[in-house]
């Protein structure tokens, strides 16, 4: 009787699975939509997906690819969402907005420079801390692939938040690469 | 691999060459750039603290619905044949009695040799 979708023998796990995935897919989509409260509700959307569609026996990595591709495409499409109803903008008082929100901002527009697939890649493993088998599966890559996108995400975001890099890297880190140039010199 | 990917694998806990990552360390920009990318990873996790989201208990409701439309599906066929079959026994309709008898001759033609013309 509870076969296919149902899944019954399933939904105890799949609950479980939910919950240990929650943080990671909260977290990502923050970053892929640039919203707190939309991330909210797609990862709410993203449970609703998994708990209507059977789910991958193959172990805990599968199931964890398989959770981030339903996020990912939920991500997409706000995207194209945006991109036919673009929201109207907000006008904010610039005087006000705080150092941390300026390093958002940025970090955001960063991201948003990104190609769709090397953003996710890039998210899926700094903010979600998904291993590149993981993300391969998600993302219908090779690994290879993986770790040439996240390297060339990582070198084009390091160029645009060169400022903020550059405060959050510190003045101990900064003497210490200093004094350490130095001396090879 | 290149500097940057082999400090990328180092930085992500993936297989990379002990020797690749080593010439990558001895060139300051290497460095630096590890250092950028560590600085990199803690600037763009997200601030917002994790919400308390509700999973949803959606399965066990499709599941208790699936097993009721089952039942009823079930009841329905097992009920229509059983009242089926009680008809067919009980009420087994009785040719009625003739009134009259009609009788009439048959002709049959008889095929001509040779087939149809």
């Amino acid at each position: 009787m509870c076969s296919g979708v149902l899944n019954c023998e399933g939904m105890a796990d799949r609950s479980a699975v939910l919950a240990t995935h929650s943080g990671a897919l909260f977290r990502y989509l923050c970053r892929a939509v640039g919203e707190a409260e939309a991330a909210r509700d797609l990862t709410q959307e993203v449970f609703l997906r998994a708990t209507r569609t059977p789910m991958p026996a193959n172990g805990n990595g599968h199931v964890t690819a398989w959770l981030f591709r339903i996020a990912r495409n939920l991500a997409l499409d706000y995207h194209r969402g945006q991109r036919r109803h673009p929201p109207v903008e907000v006008l904010r008082d610039q005087v006000a907005r705080s150092a941390s929100q300026d390093v958002e901002l940025a970090v955001n527009q960063a991201l948003a420079s990104l190609t769709d697939l090397d953003r996710d890649v890039f998210l899926m493993r700094e903010v979600a801390g998904l291993g590149y088998e993981q993300i391969a599966a998600a993302c219908e890559l090779t690994p290879d692939a993986v770790r040439s996108r996240i390297c060339r995400a990582r070198l084009a975001l390091r160029e645009q938040l060169a400022a903020p890099i550059a405060t959050s890297r510190g003045p101990a880190a900064q003497r210490s690469l200093n004094t350490k140039t130095r001396t090879d010199q | 691999m290149s500097n940057a990917e082999v400090l990328s694998a180092f930085l992500d806990g993936e297989p990379f060459d002990r020797g690749e990552l080593a010439g990558a360390l001895e060139d300051p920009e290497g460095r630096r750039l590890l250092f950028d990318l560590l600085a990199l990873r803690e600037i763009v996790q997200p601030e917002e603290s994790i919400p308390h989201l509700p999973i949803p208990k959606v399965p066990i409701r499709f599941a208790v619905r699936a097993v009721f439309a089952a039942a009823v599906v079930t009841l329905a066929l097992t009920g229509g044949y059983a009242i089926g079959v009680k008809r067919s026994s009980a009420s087994e309709v009785q040719a009625p009695a003739p009134t009259r008898i009609v009788e009439g001759t048959t002709t049959i033609a008889e095929p001509v040799e040779g087939g149809m013309r």
